[in-house]
């Protein structure tokens, strides 16, 4: 039966500790290399432009069909991919609206407006070979209309003296500016055609002034209206590199 | 095909939920304006406040009355007519009968398609007969939502 030497196990752990010490600066060595190789692939530049898509809002019109008939809203918008990151947007649409309230005012109006923005995608995509095509988004943007609106059969009712007065005011015009932050998601489903979802709240609406202010700005929604938009687009993305 | 319907329905369901949260209708804001006529006196060239029992008050070819033999009055709430440019009051105290005839313009001030038109009225002139009232005259002739003194009726 052998017997446990204090005198052994001391010169042991000593050889054991040296090698360690020794053989440390290999690990690190190894360490170096792998951030050496990961310094080198970020160093390989992604491309500046890599795409162009082009979206259809599809939510406003089938939605203004069945839960608004009388909101006819429709927009595209084209994107451009910078670096797979920024994604710098022109959105253009067209509304047509024939509103009549439950008291029988009624409000009129079509035009066009414009949007233009940016989206910074958060999804962090390196890949430097192909241009991103699914994203999760968040961006801003700034709206501008400018619309002709009708405003007929508003009926002033004087409810102690019971006498009624019907005016109508037409042929207004007006401009509006606003800002809208929006959030979103797109998928790519078959090959670089993508769908996408985004909600957008739309806030400091500042319009040229009229008498008889408009109930519905192309573009921005319900003046008096939650603020809140929603597209559902389906979309091509055209790669460049 | 799985991850497409998924998409469309999740973004269908959002979309219609959403939009349908993001209704609003309806007028919530207070419309009605009336003049303000405080009830004063003047004594000894110092002008008082009176305090009336047993008035009134309801506008002329109107059945709906204002005031109904109301007691402790110093101040009338009286409604011009939004659709005219002349409103009068038939003001009875003390069973005395006086009729107000207020000349005003009418400012149409559209506040939305729901609510309409908010009226405030500019007063022009005010006249009054004198079996009971002595005066009456216009201190603020903008009257509004604000509840401030318009005229002041003599007695």
């Amino acid at each position: 039966m052998s017997t446990i030497n204090p005198l052994k196990i001391f010169k042991s752990s000593i050889s054991v500790l040296i090698a360690l010490f020794l053989i440390q600066p290999c690990f690190g060595q190894a360490k170096k290399e792998k951030k050496d190789k990961k310094a080198k692939k970020s160093e390989i530049p992604q491309p500046f432009l890599r795409g162009i898509d082009v979206q259809v809002d599809l939510a406003s019109p089938i939605a203004g069909k069945l839960l608004s008939p009388d909101i006819f809203s429709s927009e595209a918008s084209v994107d451009v991919n910078l670096r797979n990151t920024w994604f710098p947007v022109w959105e253009l649409g067209y509304a047509s609206i024939n509103h009549t309230d439950q008291d029988g005012a009624q409000f009129t109006t079509s035009g066009a407006f414009n949007r233009i923005g940016f989206n910074i995608s958060f999804l962090k995509n390196k890949d430097v070979k192909k241009p991103v095509t699914s994203l999760f988004y968040a961006g801003i943007r700034v709206g501008y209309t400018s619309f002709n609106y009708n405003i007929n059969n508003l009926t002033i009712i004087d409810n102690y003296w019971h006498t009624t007065q019907t005016i109508s005011s037409t042929n207004n015009h007006a401009t509006a500016t606003w800002g809208e932050f929006v959030a979103g998601i797109r998928v790519d489903i078959i090959k670089n055609i993508t769908l996408g979802w985004s909600a957008r709240l739309k806030t400091g609406l500042s319009m040229s002034k009229n008498v008889y202010s408009p109930w519905y700005v192309p573009g921005f929604g319900i003046v008096n209206g939650s603020g809140w938009g929603f597209t559902y687009t389906i979309g091509y993305l055209i790669p460049l590199k | 095909m799985k991850r497409i319907l998924t998409f469309l329905s999740l973004g269908t369901i959002l979309t219609l939920f959403l939009t349908n949260c993001s209704n609003t209708q309806g007028c919530h804001q207070n419309l009605y304006v009336v003049m303000t006529a405080g009830l004063h006196t003047l004594h000894n060239d110092t002008l008082m406040s009176v305090i009336m029992d047993s008035v009134f008050v309801k506008g002329v070819g109107n059945d709906s009355i204002l005031y109904n033999n109301t007691q402790s009055v110093s101040q009338l709430s009286l409604p011009l007519q939004e659709n005219k440019n002349i409103s009068q009051f038939v003001i009875r105290s003390n069973a005395i009968y006086d009729t107000l005839t207020c000349y005003h313009t009418n400012i149409q001030q559209f506040i939305s398609l729901e609510c309409g038109c908010e009226i405030n009225f500019l007063l022009d002139s005010v006249k009054t007969t004198n079996h009971r009232i002595k005066s009456v005259q216009i201190v603020q002739k903008n009257v509004n939502n604000q509840s401030i003194e318009n005229i002041q009726i003599f007695y």
